[in-house]
């Protein structure tokens, strides 16, 4: 097969990001894939976030957008092209916030930035001004001097300031404190109202998801859902409780059952499908209540418990 | 310093906001209350309603999302978009037939509904809160409504 043959259809053509059937191979362990098949797509202009457990290949992923792990099939585009083969000017139209926050630690915020001005040359110093007053960052400490949520603000700030058309983030705010989350969620909202910033956003905060995404990838081992619209993706599932006297392995067998939460008084079972295979599900199961609306939270979790368990 | 961003050029009692965990996405939580401040008669006809850029600033959420809601809501005919002035709330209600009347009006009850089942509510609580968020808000009057009113 040639992998760098794309069927894609006319709706993904203008699309940032095309990630079609990936799948990367651990460099010292050639049988195990650290990518499995992913595939998703970002248009212009909008945010995906990227949910999945620890383990699930999010680096890999990050790695793979940057063109810098050897792909063992499918293919990563970025801006229309093989992300492995950007040209140095194409490369500038993309910032990357890696879950680290690498910088360096004997320099000052402001000896950075000027740094980052004199090789990015879309780097906007007095935008980067006027974030480091909304996130709070005096501008001539020292970045190991920083707290964590200001040195996590500081390289989110800098990516910013490069102006990107594409910003790749890897989990900028893993481990913040609420306000310094809130700072950096506010900050990027700010950039894409601003401009239309296509944003990939790898996070553990289900809550942020809710507020900053447009769209919702899950990366987990086995059958995932497609990456969708947040709303579409809460829409097709319910919940409903059926009691304990029912066995759970049983239901967990039946088709169109995510995920069954064991409770004190009853299984909590977690299903989806269209409405009419929510039905079809509904009518196998034992004395189900009446089913209610399934939360983000409550769908992700499913999803992440479902995919734990290496059902396929 | 996080900016806080007020509706200065707004009717003051038209306040969106989230809730968080809810089922209800935020683009659908934000169109149930514009229609439920324009049917409680907070919102008048020829009002303007926030820019989606104030409301995507102030409530910390993707300007596609309110997008999104406000698009819904001139498309149902609840507002209408006028091109570099703002959207406001329509003149008039759009006409329509009984039986797209009665889908909606199921439609509103099967997110209500939903929303009681996930609070534990019971179908004697549900109507009793019905009645009661009308009497209050002065809308639907009913032969429960007076009770309520003067009650409440």
């Amino acid at each position: 097969m040639d992998a760098n043959r794309l069927e894609v259809s006319n709706t993904w053509a203008d699309d940032d990001v095309i990630v079609d059937r990936l799948t990367v191979h651990y460099r010292d362990n050639r049988d195990t894939a650290a990518l499995d098949g992913v595939s998703f797509s970002v248009p212009r202009g909008r945010v995906l976030a990227v949910v999945g457990a620890n383990g699930a290949g999010k680096s890999t992923l990050f790695r793979a957008l940057l063109g810098l792990v050897p792909v063992s099939a499918g293919t990563v585009r970025l801006f229309g092209k093989n992300a492995s083969e950007l040209e140095p000017f194409e490369r500038g139209r993309l910032a990357y916030v890696s879950e680290r926050h690498v910088e360096l630690e004997h320099q000052r915020l402001s000896e950075v930035a000027a740094f980052r001005a004199a090789v990015y040359p879309r780097f906007d110093g007095a935008y980067f001004q006027a974030l480091t007053d909304e996130l709070a960052l005096p501008r001539s400490s020292v970045i190991g001097q920083l707290s964590r949520g200001q040195r996590a603000a500081a390289v989110v700030g800098l990516a910013l300031a490069q102006t990107p058309d594409l910003l790749l983030l890897d989990d900028p705010t893993l481990g913040l404190d609420p306000l310094a989350r809130r700072r950096i969620i506010q900050a990027v909202l700010g950039a894409t109202r601003a401009r239309a910033i296509t944003v990939v956003l790898a996070t553990h905060e289900l809550a942020d998801v809710e507020r900053v995404a447009d769209d919702v990838t899950l990366l987990v081992r086995g059958a995932a859902p497609p990456a969708m619209e947040l709303e579409n993706f809460v829409r097709d599932a319910c919940v409903v409780s059926v009691p304990l006297d029912a066995d759970a392995d049983g239901l967990r067998a039946l088709d169109g059952v995510l995920h069954v939460w064991r409770r004190r008084a009853d299984h909590e079972v977690v299903i989806r499908g269209d409405a009419a295979a929510r039905r079809t599900t509904l009518a196998a199961l034992p004395r189900p209540s009446v089913p209610r609306a399934v939360t983000f939270e409550e769908l992700a979790l499913a999803w992440l418990a479902h995919a734990s368990e290496g059902r396929s | 310093m996080v900016h806080m961003g007020t509706h200065e050029d707004l009717p003051q009692h038209l306040r969106l906001y989230t809730t968080p965990g809810s089922p209800l996405p935020i683009y659908r939580q934000l169109v149930d209350q514009v229609r439920a401040a324009i049917s409680s008669g907070k919102l008048s006809p020829g009002d303007a309603l926030p820019s989606v850029r104030s409301v995507a600033e102030d409530l910390v959420v993707n300007a596609n999302t309110v997008a999104k809601a406000y698009g819904e809501l001139v498309r149902a005919g609840d507002v209408v978009s006028e091109p570099g002035r703002g959207v406001f709330v329509a003149l008039r209600r759009p006409e329509v037939g009984p039986l797209e009347r009665k889908r909606k009006l199921l439609a509103a009850v099967e997110r209500v509904v939903a929303e009681a089942i996930a609070v534990g509510a019971t179908r004697a609580e549900l109507v009793a809160a019905v009645d009661e968020y009308c009497a209050r808000a002065g809308v639907l009057p009913g032969p429960e409504g007076r009770h309520g009113r003067e009650s409440a």
